[in-house]
C-alpha cells in the first residue's frame, strides 16, 4: 500500500512538472511581448534636442552578421549609454539563427507577427529576400513612412530625384503598385554616386589571386593576362611546372573560393564565355532577348570547364569543397590561383604569398567591372503595428545624421576615439583592440560598428555615408592601422576599372504580379548548377543531354511569357535592364 | 469493468498519460489545420482563415509541372530504399546477435552497431565526403594503391547517389532499429528452443521455425509503420548529399517542399505537396494493414 501511494505521488509530481515546462515555454514568451510595447511619453523638459521618447525599440535582424556580433548585455555598451542618453531610445535587438537568414524571415513574416522593427540583406531587388518583403509590404505588415519622410533630416533625401539607386526607387521603395506608399527603406547608399570612382583605400579588390611566388617563377604578370586561352596557357604552364604546395603534395593550378567551392566563382574564371550578362539573359545581334541555355555559348562554357577538369587543371572538387577545406587548400598553398578572395582577408593582407589575377576579359573583350550605378545594402522596415512609427524612424534617421554616424562607427569621444582637426582619430588602445582583432572589446566593451569589425549592427543600419569628407577616413581606423596596410597596397598596386552598364537584372522582374506562376517555375531551375552538372557528366553526348533537358524546363516553366514580357519593359525603357552587347 | 470504473481505480496511469495527449493533440492534431494552406492564397496578414480561398490550383501547378515525374520517381526510390530495402537488415542483426553466446561480445558489438544512430546527420555527411574525396579520400586512395583510378567523384556522380544513400542511411539505423526485434526476441518462450533441440532442429530451423514466427507481430507493425513513410525521403540526408552532379537523382518532394515553402515563400504550393505526401502515405497504411491482416492476422487496428 505504502509502494503504491508512493508511486501515486510520483505520477503526480511527474505531471506537474511536465505541466510547468510547457506553461514556462509560454509564459516567457508572453512577457517577451510585453517587453516590445514599454513606451512612455514624458515630459521633455531638460532633455538634449536630440530627445526622442523614453521606450524600447524591439529590432527582428535577418542578417547573421548582426546576430555573430551582438554585445553580450547591449544596454551597458559605451555606444548604446550614450544613444539612451541622448534620445532616450533603448534597443532589443533579436537574432534567430537558422539554415539561412532568408528561410527565418519567411517563417517569422508567415507567422504573421514582428517586431517593431526589421531588418534584411538586401543588395538589390533581385535577392530571394525581396520577394517575401514585398508579400509583406502588399499586404499591410509594414508602416506606410511616405508621409513621414518629408520631416526627417536624413531619410528625406530619399524623396530627392537622382538620390536613390533605380533600383531601390522603382523596385523597392517607391513601387508603382505601393501607390505613393513606402513601406521597405534602403540602407547604406551613398550620398553621392561614387560607383565609378576607384579608391584603393576602400577598394574590396575581388577574384582570382594567384600565389606570387609561382608567378615569379613563370614569369608572368598577372595583369596580362586577359583571355580565356591566355588562362588556359598559364594553367597548363603551371601544371607543368611541377609546383608542390606546402606538405610536398603536387598544386592544383586552379582551386576554389577561400570561403568553399561554389558555382558562383563561373564570373571570374569564364566571364569570357558568359553571354548571359544580366542573370542568364541578354540580346542577340539581331535585338532578341534569349537566355544564355539557348545559345552556343553554353556549350563553350561547359567544354571549356569539362577541358580543365580532365587536364587535371582545376581542382575535382572546385564548386563542392566545404568552407573548412577550402581554406585548408588555400593556406597550405595546394591552389596556385584561388578563384575568389579579396584583399581585407587575412590570408591576402597577413603575407605577401598571393597577389590578384586577370581580371579576364568579358564577353565584350573588356575586363573592366561592370557597375549599375549607386548601390545599397540591407533594408529595414517598421511593424504596421508598431507604436509610434514616427519615433521609430526619427531613431534610425538620427543614427544616421553625422553625428549618429560618428556615434555609431567611432564610440564615445575620450573613450575610444579623440577629435583632431575636426576629425576622429582612434585612441591608441581602441586602434590597438583593431589591430588585434580583439572584437570582445570592441563588440562588449565599446559596442560601435568600427566598420563592420565591431557590433555589425551600427554599420549596418545607417545611410547617406560619406566617411571621407565626415571623418577624413573610410573605416575607423584606416588611416592609422597597421592591419590593413598591405589590404591597400594590393587595391593600390592592382588597380581594376569599372564600368557602367545602367539597369536591373533581368530576372528581378519576376516579382510583377503577371510573372507570379512563371517565378515559381523558374524558381526550382538553377543555370550555374546545370553548368556544374554538365561539366561532370560521363560523356560529351551526356553533357548535351543535360542542357537540352534544361531548355526544356526553361520552356516549360514559361521562359517565352517572360522574354514577352522583358521586350516589352525594355521597348519602354532600355536602361530597365543591364543588357550588355557585344 | 466500465472505463469509468477502470479510470477511477488506476487514476495514476491515466495522469500519466495527461501530458501525452495533450503533446499530440497541440503538437500533431492542431497545426493539421495548417492543411487548408493548401488550398488558399496565404496571406501573411490575414492567417490562414483570412486568405483567400484558391480551390485546387497548387494540386493542378505541381501534377501538370514538369519536374512532377522526375521528383515523384527520385522519392519513390528514395522511399523504397529506406522502408523496404533497409527493412530485413535489422531484423538480420538481432537474430545474428541474438545467437551470440559471449555475453560481453554481444554487447560490444550491440554497442557499436547503434552508435552511429547519435551521430548528426552534418557530421556523418562531412565524412563522407572526406572518406570519399576525390584522390585524396581514404577510398580513392586505395582504390588509387590496387593500382585503379583515384579520382573518381563519387558524390558528383548520379550513379552512385542511391547506393551511397542506403549505405549510410543502414549504417546509421542498423543497430538502432534492431534493438526493437532484439526485445522481442527474448520475450519468445525460451521452452520452445528446449523442445526444438530435444527433437533434433538447427540453428537455422530454430529461426526459420520458432524466432521469425515468434517475432512475426513485431515485424508486421513496424512494416507497416514505415510503408506510410515511402513518399518521405525525409530531407536532410538528401539535401546534405546533394551537389550539382548527382542533382538530376537527389530532388525529391521533400526538398521541394523547402525550396518552394521557406526559400520562395510559397506556402499554399508547398502545403499542398507535403498534403499529397500524407494522404498518399496514409492510403498506403490502410492498404498494407488489410493486407495483412488478411493474411498474417497483423494489424495496427
Amino acid at each position: 500500500m505504502r509502494k503504491s501511494i508512493g508511486k501515486r505521488l510520483l505520477a503526480g509530481a511527474l505531471v506537474v512538472a511536465m505541466g510547468a515546462a510547457g506553461v514556462t515555454g509560454c509564459s516567457s514568451k508572453a512577457n517577451e511581448g510585453a517587453k516590445g510595447e514599454e513606451s512612455k511619453t514624458s515630459d521633455n523638459s531638460g532633455k538634449p534636442d536630440t530627445w526622442i521618447a523614453d521606450r524600447t525599440i524591439t529590432v527582428q535582424a535577418y542578417v547573421d552578421d548582426i546576430g555573430n556580433s551582438l554585445p553580450k548585455d547591449l544596454a551597458n555598451t559605451e555606444v548604446m549609454k550614450e544613444l539612451t542618453k541622448r534620445t532616450g531610445i533603448k534597443l532589443d535587438i533579436q537574432y534567430t539563427p537558422g539554415d539561412k537568414d532568408s528561410n527565418v524571415m519567411a517563417a517569422q513574416l508567415a507567422s504573421g507577427t514582428i517586431p517593431d522593427v526589421i531588418f534584411s540583406y538586401m543588395d538589390d531587388s533581385t535577392r530571394k529576400e525581396f520577394p517575401i518583403l514585398l508579400k509583406a509590404a502588399k499586404e499591410g505588415m509594414f508602416a506606410d513612412v511616405s508621409g513621414l519622410l518629408k520631416d526627417t533630416k536624413v531619410y528625406s533625401h530619399y524623396l530627392e530625384d537622382k538620390y536613390l539607386p533605380d533600383d531601390s526607387k522603382k523596385n523597392i521603395t517607391f513601387r508603382e503598385d505601393f501607390k505613393g506608399a513606402a513601406y521597405i527603406l534602403p540602407l547604406s547608399v551613398d550620398s553621392e554616386d561614387r560607383s565609378l570612382i576607384y579608391d584603393p583605400q576602400t577598394a574590396y579588390r575581388g577574384g582570382m589571386y594567384i600565389q606570387k611566388a609561382i608567378a615569379d617563377k613563370l614569369g608572368i604578370d598577372p595583369t596580362k593576362i586577359r583571355t580565356q586561352d591566355q588562362f588556359y596557357d598559364l594553367l597548363v604552364q603551371i601544371k607543368n611546372g611541377d609546383f608542390k604546395d606546402d606538405n610536398g603534395n603536387p598544386v592544383y593550378p586552379l582551386g576554389p573560393k577561400y570561403w568553399g567551392g561554389s558555382p558562383d566563382t563561373l564570373q571570374y574564371i569564364v566571364p569570357g564565355f558568359t553571354w548571359g550578362v544580366s542573370d542568364g539573359y541578354n540580346l542577340d545581334s539581331n535585338g532578341v532577348i534569349k537566355h544564355e541555355a539557348d545559345t552556343d555559348y553554353v556549350f563553350e562554357k561547359i567544354n571549356y570547364l569539362r577541358k580543365l577538369l580532365a587536364e587535371g587543371l582545376m581542382n575535382p572538387e572546385f564548386f563542392t569543397m566545404d568552407g573548412t577545406r577550402a581554406e585548408e587548400v588555400s593556406r597550405s598553398h595546394n591552389s596556385a590561383i584561388m578563384a575568389d578572395v579579396h584583399n581585407y582577408q587575412d590570408i591576402i593582407y597577413a603575407s605577401e604569398d598571393w597577389v590578384p589575377l586577370g581580371p579576364l576579359d568579358d564577353i565584350t573583350g573588356n575586363n573592366a567591372k561592370v557597375v549599375h550605378g549607386k548601390k545599397q545594402n540591407g533594408v529595414w522596415a517598421i511593424s504596421a503595428d508598431a507604436e509610434k512609427p514616427e519615433e521609430i524612424l526619427k531613431f534610425f534617421d538620427y543614427l544616421s545624421t553625422p553625428e549618429g554616424q560618428l556615434l555609431c562607427q567611432y564610440g564615445v569621444e575620450g573613450k575610444s576615439y579623440e577629435m583632431k582637426d575636426g576629425k576622429p582619430v582612434l585612441t591608441d588602445e581602441a586602434l590597438q583592440k583593431l589591430n588585434d582583432g580583439d572584437k570582445d572589446y570592441l563588440v562588449n566593451n565599446i559596442g560601435a560598428g568600427f566598420g563592420y569589425t565591431g557590433c555589425v549592427f551600427f554599420s549596418f543600419a545607417l545611410t547617406n555615408l560619406d566617411n571621407m569628407n565626415n571623418f577624413g577616413e573610410n573605416r575607423p581606423g584606416s588611416n592609422s592601422s597597421t592591419t590593413f596596410k598591405r589590404a591597400v597596397e594590393v587595391a593600390k598596386d592592382y588597380p581594376i576599372t569599372y564600368r557602367l552598364v545602367p539597369g536591373l537584372d533581368a530576372t528581378g522582374y519576376l516579382s510583377a504580379d503577371s510573372m507570379a506562376e512563371v517565378k515559381a517555375q523558374m524558381s526550382l531551375l538553377n543555370y550555374k548548377e546545370m553548368i556544374v552538372q554538365a561539366v561532370y557528366a560521363g560523356t560529351d553526348d551526356d553533357a548535351k543531354k543535360i542542357v537540352e533537358s534544361f531548355r526544356q524546363q526553361l520552356k516549360a516553366a514559361g521562359n517565352d511569357k517572360f522574354i514577352e514580357y522583358l521586350t516589352e519593359l525594355y521597348k519602354k525603357d532600355p536602361s530597365s535592364i543591364d543588357f550588355d552587347k557585344k | 469493468m466500465s472505463i469509468a470504473r477502470k479510470m477511477i481505480r488506476f487514476w495514476p496511469l491515466y495522469l500519466m498519460l495527461v501530458p501525452c495527449i495533450i503533446y499530440y493533440v497541440l503538437i500533431c492534431y492542431v497545426p493539421m489545420g495548417g492543411v487548408l494552406l493548401a488550398f488558399k492564397d496565404y496571406s501573411f496578414r490575414k492567417g490562414i482563415w483570412g486568405s483567400p480561398w484558391v480551390g485546387l490550383r497548387y494540386f493542378r501547378m505541381f501534377f501538370t509541372s514538369y519536374d512532377f515525374p522526375r521528383l515523384l520517381r527520385n522519392t519513390l526510390i528514395v522511399g523504397f530504399i529506406k522502408c523496404i530495402l533497409e527493412f530485413p537488415f535489422a531484423i538480420i542483426l538481432a537474430l545474428l546477435l541474438n545467437e551470440f553466446k559471449n555475453e560481453k561480445f554481444k554487447k560490444i558489438s550491440q554497442t557499436i552497431t547503434y552508435l552511429p544512430h547519435f551521430l548528426s546527420t552534418v557530421i556523418i555527411v562531412t565524412m563522407l565526403q572526406r572518406i570519399l574525396a576525390p584522390n585524396i579520400g581514404v577510398l580513392n586512395q586505395f582504390i588509387g594503391k590496387l593500382g585503379g583510378d583515384p579520382s573518381t567523384f563519387f558524390l558528383m556522380e548520379p550513379k552512385y547517389f542511391f547506393q551511397l544513400l542506403f549505405s549510410m542511411d543502414l549504417w546509421r539505423n542498423i543497430g538502432w532499429d534492431s534493438i526493437i526485434y532484439l526485445a522481442a526476441i527474448s520475450g519468445v518462450d525460451a521452452a520452445l528452443y528446449e523442445a526444438a533441440s530435444i527433437d533434433g532442429c538447427s540453428k537455422l530451423k530454430k529461426i526459420w521455425h520458432i524466432t521469425l514466427p515468434g517475432i512475426r507481430g513485431t515485424i508486421g507493425l513496424l512494416f507497416i509503420m514505415g510503408v506510410g513513410g515511402l513518399l518521405s525521403s525525409g530531407f536532410e540526408q538528401i539535401y546534405l548529399l546533394r551537389t550539382p552532379g548527382n542533382m538530376s537523382v537527389a530532388d525529391t518532394l521533400d526538398t521541394f517542399v523547402l525550396q518552394m515553402g521557406l526559400m520562395n515563400g510559397q506556402f499554399g504550393y508547398a502545403t499542398a505537396v507535403g498534403l499529397i505526401q500524407g494522404i498518399v502515405g496514409l492510403i498506403l497504411v490502410i492498404i498494407c494493414n488489410r493486407l495483412s491482416k488478411r493474411f498474417t492476422g497483423v494489424s495496427l487496428w
